[in-house]
């Protein structure tokens, strides 16, 4: 419940701040929000499972995202920042999928 | 959406409750932020435009095109330029008798056009049946290189896409899908004297005719008259590329 509230408030503060994103932050921050997502969805799963731990939850929120960024800046160093980019949205969007057909066989049985 | 499940609605449940303890802060906090930069990502994506998100290499991979497309554009407007200033210059006379010699010029080359002039009558006869494609085509070829400008073998114009293959049930010889009949009659316009001795070289195509066991009869002529056609095709895939000069 905190969790959806929390999600609320941070839209609506995106929304009235509308900050401007700072230039070198601008790869990292798509590929980030992708990675959090890909937590939630894995929590989100657990929580059906009833193995959902809270700090587990966290680290990896976090760890996901560091990560993330950490590869995405790997490859715009090695001057292969685009494919990067587009192989870590993959496998994420590919984890989320996943997840996502996991939560829906437990909500809905099918 | 309550879930219906078993034994997990007990931690599900839970976690719909409002309680506020330290962890669920923390995940409160984690789930704000990730509103908040999701929405800034996205105002930002929307914002910028391609340009501004861009990375460098696709940035430069843009730019690459648009010079290669400036370049281009740049030889289409120098070539249309100068097609209208020729255009414009002469009178109208003049540009129909220019357009109609381009014209002519490429019928003959085409096969689209009838053609007549001096040149040579050549008559082949097999009576073994052993000439093959492959020394009719080396024929057309010597007479080529000996400056033929028009050819016609037997009703067919030989064009530049004309090409030879075994006659049907594989003897004598066909000619772009035509079966010829010998003998075998080729007109050419071009230097008499010059392809007449193409023609004779020493192991040359009247060698191998003879060799063939057949015989092979050069006749020059003032007036050779190519009256078969090639017809006009329009090309499926090749289509007039500007040329620099226009």
């Amino acid at each position: 419940m905190i969790a959806a509230l929390g999600l609320l408030v941070g839209v609506v503060l995106g929304v009235v701040l509308a900050p401007t994103v700072p230039l070198w932050l601008q790869p990292y921050l798509p590929i980030a929000v992708v990675a959090a997502l890909d937590a939630v969805f894995g929590a989100f799963r657990a929580l059906l499972d009833g193995v959902f731990d809270d700090r587990v939850f966290v680290v990896s929120f976090l760890s996901n995202v560091v990560i993330a960024a950490l590869l995405v800046f790997l490859g715009d160093q090695l001057g292969v920042g685009a494919q990067i980019s587009t192989g870590v949205v993959v496998v994420l969007a590919m984890r989320i999928f996943a997840n996502a057909a996991a939560i829906r066989r437990r909500l809905f049985k099918a | 959406m309550e879930p219906t499940a078993g034994d997990e609605p007990v931690r599900a449940r839970e976690a719909l409750a409002l309680r506020v303890t330290p962890r669920q802060v923390v995940i409160g906090l984690l789930f704000a932020s990730l509103g908040f930069v999701a929405v800034a990502a996205a105002q930002g994506a929307d914002a910028g435009g391609l340009l501004e998100t861009a990375r460098e290499d696709e940035v430069v991979r843009v730019l690459d095109d648009l010079a290669e497309r400036q370049v281009r554009l740049q030889a289409e407007q120098r070539a249309l330029e100068a097609a209208r200033d020729r255009l414009l210059s002469g009178s109208e006379e003049q540009r129909l008798k220019a357009a109609q010699t381009r014209a002519d010029a490429l019928g003959i080359l085409a096969g689209t056009a009838p053609a007549v002039g001096p040149g040579l009558r050549i008559r082949i006869v097999d009576p073994e049946g052993q000439i093959e494609p492959i020394l009719m085509l080396d024929a057309v070829q010597e007479l080529r290189d000996a400056g033929a400008e028009a050819m016609q073998l037997g009703p067919v114009r030989v064009v530049a896409s004309t090409w030879f293959a075994p006659g049907i049930d594989g003897l004598g010889v066909s000619v772009s899908g035509t079966a010829l009949a010998a003998p075998y009659v080729l007109l050419v316009i071009g230097d008499p004297d010059t392809m007449a001795t193409a023609l004779e070289i020493p192991g040359g195509v009247a060698d191998r005719v003879r060799t063939a066991g057949g015989t092979i009869s050069v006749t020059p002529d003032t007036e050779v008259l190519i009256r078969a056609l090639q017809p006009a095709t329009t090309p499926q895939y090749a289509r007039p590329a500007p040329s620099p000069s226009g």
